[in-house]
Formats: C-alpha cells, sequence, structure tokens
C-alpha cells in the first residue's frame, strides 16, 4: 500500500428546504435574527455517476519454451455509479468534522497484447493480443471529511469539504493466457485469460462541495460533487509482476439528508 | 510419326508415336535409352498420350502421384516403366497434369527393345545367397531383392538386385537372374564427405539451440512431438555392432536406444545437433515449398549418433569408416535413418590439413543427407554416374538453402555460405580449407565447374559411383550463379543472377525441377531442361529467375 498526498477537494452542496426550521433550530441555535439553529449531525446518502475513467497496468511473466512470455494488460475503468452514506457533526458554527463511506463498482474489459516464445527458436516471439471481458473492480472509500457549511438560504446551506481518504480496491487481473499454435508455431492465435481477483489499500485525498435543501426540519435533499485520488499498487505474486492503478475520480449525485 | 533424338548422344531411337514401347523401329542395336524432354506443347501431347497408353497396357506404373506442392491444381507422377510385369531399372518418366488432366510437362528415360524373358531361372532365395555370398554379408530378412530387367551395354539382363551393408558400405549388388553372375554393384551410402581421411577433431561448436523432447517417466527423450513427423534421435552409445546390426534390420531399433537427458538440459552436442537440424530441415521443406518431410506425408525422420566411439578408429577389427567420417542417409535401414559420423578422435586431423568434428554439427551437412531421403521419394535419381552427380548437388543445394534459411550470411562457423561442411570439415592446418566443396568455386576442391571437365570414371563403389561427388561441381556452380551471378571461369560466361534477396525463386526452381519433374535417370542435360520448365511453371518464360537458370546452365557448358 502506498499513500500519495494528491491534493483533494470535497466540495458537499447540501440543500435545506424551509419546512419545520422551528424544530431544525438546536439549543444552541445562533439568534433568531440569523435564522433557524444549526443541525448537530447531517446524515447524507447519494447515489450517482463516476464519469472518470482510470486506466490500469498489469504485467505477468512466465517461463514457457526456455524464455519468458509477458503479458501486458491494461484496463480502462469507464463511467459507473457509486453510493455513499456519511455523516457530519457540527463542532462549532460552521465546522464540521465527518466520514463518508462511498462505493464505487464497475466491470470492464482488459486489452492484452503478449509475446509468446517460438518453441523452436530462441529470440523469435510471437505477438498476440486480446481481450479479456468482464473483469470486476470494486472501490471501497472511507472519506475523512473537515467541512465548513455555509448557509446560504433559509432552506439552504452549502458544505465544502476536503481530507484524506482510505481506498480499498479490488480488481480482477489478467494472470496469463491461452493460445492455440499449431506447426509451424510462427505465429499464435488468443483464445482467453486467465485472471486473479486483487486487493489493495492506499491513502488518497478527498474535496468536495454538497449543497442540501431541507424540505423539513430533519429531512432534506441536496446534491453534491466530489473528487478523490489516490495511487494503488496491486501486490506481486505469481507471474504477476507489476500492476498499477488509479483510484477515485469526480463523482456527481445526489440523494437525502438527514438532520439532528 | 515423331523423332525423338537421345539427349546424351549415345542411341537413337524412331519410334511411331502410337506406337508401345514394345514396337519401335530401330535405328541403332545397342540399349535404346530414349531421354524424353519435349519441349513443344504439341511433343508435350504427343508424350502425355504414349504415356497414358503405357499406362493403360501396364507398360508404365504410377510409383507416386501428388498434388503439387507450389502450384495450385497441379499434379505429379512418378511413372515407372516395366516389362512384362518386371521392373525396368531406369525407366521412369514424370508427368505434370494441370487441373483438367492435361500434361504440363513430360521427362524421363524409357527404354524400347526389350525382348528377353521375364522368368528368372535363380529364386529369390539363390538371389539372396549369392548376394550374400559376393558381398560378404548378411542379408536382412526385413529386405527381399527385386526381380528388375537392368540395361546393360549391349542390351538388357533380367537380373536380381539386392542392397547389403558390407565395413565399407551400402552396396547394391545386381546379379545375373539365369547364373548368380555379379552384373553390377555400386555404393548406395549418399555421403557428405567422399574419401576422407583421418584428421582432428574438438567437439561442439558451443551453439545455444532448443531442443524439443519428450518427457517420459521421468525422463526426456530426443524424440519431438511439436512437429508433425516423427523426429526420433538414437544414441548407440559407441555400440558398433548394434548400431550395424539396427542398420541391416537384423534387429530393431528400440526406445532404449532413444537419446536420453535426465533433466532436459542437454549436453551431447551430436545428439543436440542431429536432433535439431533435422527438425530445421524439415522446417524448411514445409515452409519454402510446403513438402511434408521426406515423402511429403510425415515420413518419420530418424538420427543416429555414436554409432562408434571415436577411440576406436585406431583399434585392431574391422573399421566402418563412413561411421566416423561421414554422414549418410540410408533410405532402406531401419525404415529410413540418418546416421552421422562421429568425427575423429582429438589430436588427429586428415591429410587435407582438415579435422572433423561430429558429423551433425553442420546444418549444411544434415539437410544434404536429409535431402538424398527426399530424392529417394521423389525423383529417385538413380546413384550413379550423371544421375548420381544430380542427386549430389540437389542434396548440396538444399543443404546450402537451409543454410541460407537459418542462418546470418557470412563466413566462419555458424554462417550461411556456399561451402558444404564448413562447421564440421574445418582447417586444422595453415593452408587448408574449411569445408569439402565450394558451390561458387567448384574448382577450389578439385570438382569442375563446366560440363567439359566431366569427370569420367568407373561407375562402382571404388570410384564414387562414376565421380558422384567430383561433378556435383557443375549443377553446383550452375545454381550458385542463377542466385548470386558472376562469370563461369572456364567458359567465360557471365550471368545475371537474380540477387541473394530473390535467392527463393531460384531454390523454388530446383526444388521443383528436382523433386517434381526430374526423372531418374536424368542427365544434366535433362536437369537443365526440368529446372528451364520449373521456371517457366512458376514464374513463365523470360522471366528473370528463368533467364538466370537458363544462363547459368549455358555458362557451365549444360546445353
Amino acid at each position: 500500500m502506498r499513500a500519495l498526498a494528491t491534493i483533494s477537494v470535497w466540495l458537499a452542496l447540501t440543500g435545506s428546504a424551509g419546512l419545520g426550521t422551528a424544530a431544525a433550530q438546536s439549543a444552541t441555535a445562533p439568534p433568531a435574527s440569523k435564522g433557524p439553529a444549526r443541525p448537530r449531525i447531517r446524515i447524507g446518502a447519494n447515489g450517482g455517476v463516476q464519469p472518470s475513467s482510470i486506466a490500469i497496468t498489469s504485467s505477468t511473466t512466465t517461463p514457457i519454451y526456455t524464455e519468458n512470455e509477458t503479458v501486458n494488460a491494461t484496463y480502462s475503468v469507464g463511467s459507473g455509479v457509486f453510493f455513499d452514506g456519511g455523516v457530519l457533526v457540527r463542532l462549532a458554527g460552521g465546522l464540521h468534522a465527518g466520514v463518508t463511506v462511498s462505493s464505487f463498482m464497475k466491470q470492464n474489459d482488459g486489452d492484452i497484447t503478449a509475446t509468446v516464445p517460438h518453441p523452436f527458436f530462441y529470440n523469435t516471439p510471437r505477438s498476440v493480443s486480446g481481450v479479456a471481458a468482464g473483469l470486476t473492480r470494486n472501490e471501497l472509500v472511507t472519506h475523512v471529511q473537515a467541512a465548513y457549511v455555509i448557509r446560504a438560504g433559509k432552506s439552504i446551506d452549502i458544505a465544502v469539504s476536503v481530507g484524506p481518504s482510505w481506498f480499498h480496491v479490488t480488481q480482477d487481473l489478467v494472470t496469463g493466457i491461452t493460445v492455440s499454435e499449431r506447426y509451424p508455431y510462427d505465429t499464435t492465435t488468443f483464445t482467453g485469460a486467465s485472471t486473479a481477483r486483487v486487493s489493495a489499500d492506499s491513502v488518497g485525498v478527498n474535496a468536495g462541495a454538497d449543497v442540501a435543501f431541507k424540505l423539513s426540519k430533519n429531512i432534506g435533499i441536496g446534491g453534491l460533487v466530489r473528487y478523490s485520488h489516490a495511487s494503488v499498487d496491486f501486490p506481486v505474486s505469481g507471474a504477476l509482476t507489476s500492476s498499477k492503478s488509479d483510484a477515485g475520480g469526480f463523482q456527481a449525485g445526489g440523494g437525502i439528508r438527514l438532520y439532528f | 510419326m515423331r523423332r525423338l533424338a537421345s539427349a546424351i548422344g549415345i542411341t537413337f531411337v524412331v519410334f511411331f508415336a502410337t506406337h508401345s514401347i514394345r514396337e519401335p523401329r530401330v535405328l541403332h542395336a545397342q540399349v535404346r535409352a530414349q531421354t524424353v524432354a519435349p519441349s513443344a506443347p504439341a511433343d508435350v501431347r504427343d508424350w502425355d498420350n504414349t504415356a497414358s497408353r503405357l499406362l493403360r497396357s501396364a507398360e508404365l506404373r504410377v510409383r507416386l502421384q501428388r498434388a503439387d506442392t507450389l502450384l495450385p491444381r497441379r499434379t505429379i507422377e512418378q511413372l515407372d516403366q516395366y516389362h512384362r510385369g518386371v521392373r525396368v531399372w531406369g525407366g521412369s518418366l514424370s508427368r505434370q497434369l494441370d487441373d483438367s488432366s492435361a500434361a504440363v510437362s513430360v521427362f524421363g528415360v524409357v527404354y524400347a527393345g526389350i525382348t528377353l524373358d521375364p522368368t528368372p531361372t535363380l529364386t529369390e532365395s539363390d538371389a539372396v545367397a549369392a548376394i550374400e555370398r559376393i558381398g560378404g554379408a548378411r542379408f536382412s530378412s526385413a529386405r527381399r531383392p527385386e526381380l528388375v530387367v537392368l540395361p546393360i551395354d549391349d542390351g538388357f539382363k533380367l537380373a536380381w538386385v539386392g542392397e547389403v551393408m558390407t565395413r565399407r558400405d551400402v552396396v547394391r549388388y545386381f546379379v545375373d537372374a539365369a547364373n548368380g553372375q555379379l552384373i553390377r554393384h555400386y555404393g548406395m551410402l549418399q555421403r557428405q564427405v567422399a574419401n576422407a581421411a583421418i584428421g582432428h577433431g574438438t567437439g561442439v561448436l558451443g551453439d545455444d539451440k532448443k531442443v524439443s523432447a519428450t518427457s517420459s517417466g521421468g525422463a526426456f527423450l530426443a524424440s519431438d512431438p511439436l512437429r508433425p513427423p516423427s523426429i526420433v534421435t538414437y544414441d548407440m552409445r559407441g555400440n558398433t555392432v548394434r548400431a550395424v546390426n539396427i542398420l541391416n534390420d537384423v534387429i530393431p531399433l528400440s526406445t532404449a536406444d532413444v537419446a536420453s537427458s535426465t533433466s532436459n538440459n542437454w549436453t551431447d552436442a551430436a545428439v543436440v545437433d542431429a536432433h535439431t537440424y533435422s527438425a530445421y530441415t524439415y522446417d524448411y521443406y514445409f515452409k519454402r515449398f510446403g513438402r511434408r518431410g521426406l515423402d511429403n506425408a510425415d515420413h518419420p525422420l530418424r538420427n543416429m549418433v555414436h554409432s562408434v566411439q571415436r577411440a576406436d578408429l585406431f583399434e585392431p577389427g574391422p573399421i566402418f569408416g563412413d561411421l566416423f567420417f561421414n554422414a549418410f542417409y540410408c533410405g532402406d535401414c531401419a525404415g529410413g535413418i540418418m546416421v552421422y559420423g562421429e568425427g575423429i578422435p582429438g589430436g588427429t586431423y586428415l591429410a587435407s590439413g582438415q579435422f572433423l568434428d561430429y558429423f551433425s554439427g553442420a546444418l549444411d551437412v544434415v539437410a544434404h543427407e536429409l535431402t538424398h531421403g527426399v530424392t529417394n521419394y521423389s525423383s529417385h535419381l538413380e546413384y550413379v554416374n550423371e544421375s548420381g552427380a544430380l542427386n549430389e548437388a540437389f542434396s548440396d543445394i538444399m543443404g546450402t538453402s537451409v543454410e541460407f534459411f537459418f542462418q546470418p550470411p557470412g563466413t566462419g562457423l555458424l554462417r550461411a555460405d556456399y561451402l558444404i561442411g564448413e562447421d564440421i570439415a574445418r582447417a586444422a592446418l595453415p593452408g587448408a580449407l574449411d569445408g569439402v566443396r565450394s558451390m561458387s568455386d567448384p574448382a577450389l576442391f578439385d570438382q569442375p565447374d563446366h560440363y567439359s571437365k566431366l569427370v569420367v570414371l568407373p561407375p562402382d563403389e571404388d570410384n564414387d559411383n562414376g565421380g558422384v561427388h567430383t561433378n556435383s561441381g557443375i549443377p553446383n556452380h550452375a545454381f550458385y550463379l542463377a542466385i548470386e551471378g558472376g562469370t563461369n571461369r572456364t567458359s567465360g560466361i557471365r550471368v545475371q543472377g537474380v540477387g541473394a534477396s530473390n535467392r527463393e525463386q531460384i531454390e523454388k526452381v530446383f526444388y521443383r525441377g528436382f523433386t517434381q519433374l526430374m526423372p531418374a535417370n536424368a542427365t544434366f542435360s535433362v536437369a537443365r531442361a526440368v529446372t528451364l520448365r520449373a521456371a517457366q511453371d512458376l514464374y513463365g518464360l523470360n522471366s528473370a529467375p528463368y533467364n538466370a537458370v537458363r544462363d547459368a546452365w549455358t555458362a557451365v557448358g549444360v546445353n
């Protein structure tokens, strides 16, 4: 696991509706002239899109025919859906601290290029390419946030946040290929790939903005944009010699807000 | 009526195209050998009709018929001549047919005027006894003599022909079927190095190559499981008695004879090179010509190494010289096998100043010998006189071609050049040469480079079957000139070759000519005709390859 000090910005746009504002006021609420009291706890649950395109590479080396077969794979993680849930606790004034857990899952393809040694002759590799389909990627990210909530109206507030993120990334990686070949073995045909599911942890950062609109004292809706990022090195074992991946990216979504 | 003249200038025969060979109008009293090499389409059609008629009357029989591997929709037939059910030795036609079964070319030699009664006085058993008595060697039960009509100088003889392996050679004997008297004999070992002398050897060349082996019972056997034919290398571990008995088909090869390694890390250089180079040769024929091995049907490739121990060369007792300083393909031994000489002990060298390494250590040598197998299964070029020299030349041509296919051009070890055997017959003394023959300069090894210098020797094994290893220099040089170009030193005729980058063209021309169109008793003149026909088939009349082949033959005095 390797932590990268990539700066992230977490913008939390929190909306709050004007309904039931009295109930939303707490004992430590500011004077009435400044609006309803701030809630102490904010809980949010969101769904949305992670439109980022992450590139992953992996490489394997397997001894065959007294030389090494090298398989390089690149994976593009396309847009997918994420879900998250989190809580912010007001510390003082508009300053909050909180944690959000985000899950992103996507199935992607891996583009494979390989060189397969010739069975009869040294230094006569045969090139082959293919696709490994249906590879699963899962990012489970814990965002720790320091947030500042700005009241933008009677029922609307905006939270901006920043903090570190702990990434747990699971990825199916190509660990080898199968080919068909026949005499004179000067060419070979890709027939399939073997994969293994690997996981790695890494630390990155996040930043975001959340706009919330209160529908009642305790309920609201909101939308968010978030950017998080980390770099992940998957563990090397067996034929796998290296695999690096970015993780995170932009997220945009919306959901409900609960205030206490 | 059609008048046909012998290309070799010995005899003339005139007969009607509508008549069979049994009804010729004879103008010459001696053996009426008819060289068939028509070039005009009408003549080809006439000979095609004649061949078809002779097939119907069983005077010709199909020995081989297969699809052309170089040209689509072509079929090649090898037809043997028969007289009342008995094969006429050396009488054969090669016929090329298109997809409508019309003849494109016909080449060959047929005999006319055969009147003898094909009933032998000697039985087959009598013939075996006679050959064993004459050869001083046992006739294995696996081989039987064949009754043939043998053309001789003043007519024809009914003869039994059979081969036995003597201490010097595998000798083919022809005995009179009437009385068992010896008519003719010559050596059958198609040698790489003729008349080699004792010299000095140093072992391996030290190059690393892959070995295709078979895992079996925790060990690895020199049996190639990846290539289409069975390719097996046998290690006789210096057991000469066993080796000779196997070659004579007295006992069979066994799995215990297969070379093996406990780790698949092969350290026996003779085994490694025999096994890999024979496989490379198969690869070359397949990739270049689409040919599947010796018989174009994946006939097994068997290699035999260490049939003697180098130290035994100076031991008292019988010496099988060919097992030390020669390599040969024996088509009739153990189902067809390549035998690689052991070379000579360290500290010795030949009178030529060369030392001899393991014979499997030279790619061109291995390919040369295996090409004898190809010839056995295709043209069947008789291994005597001009046809024998053509047989040798084709092996040199293919041996060199294989070398250029797999090795970078240049001079020195493991480089492709126009020397034969330079990787195993290496100069040990100042002034000595590498190799045993030169295609670019045949005179370097006392070979003729022009037909006017043809060496005429008695056609027996004491005289290299009529100088087959000597006169091969002429077609060898023609092949070289057709590719590289240059001036023949004797004729002074300059040839515009196709260039090294186009060597594939000339290789295909010679391959096609020698394996598909060539008759068994071909002369150099017939070889010119068939290679020109091959060039025309493949590249067209007056194409650059056609002109190069034509000019090359002309430059070496073959017309």
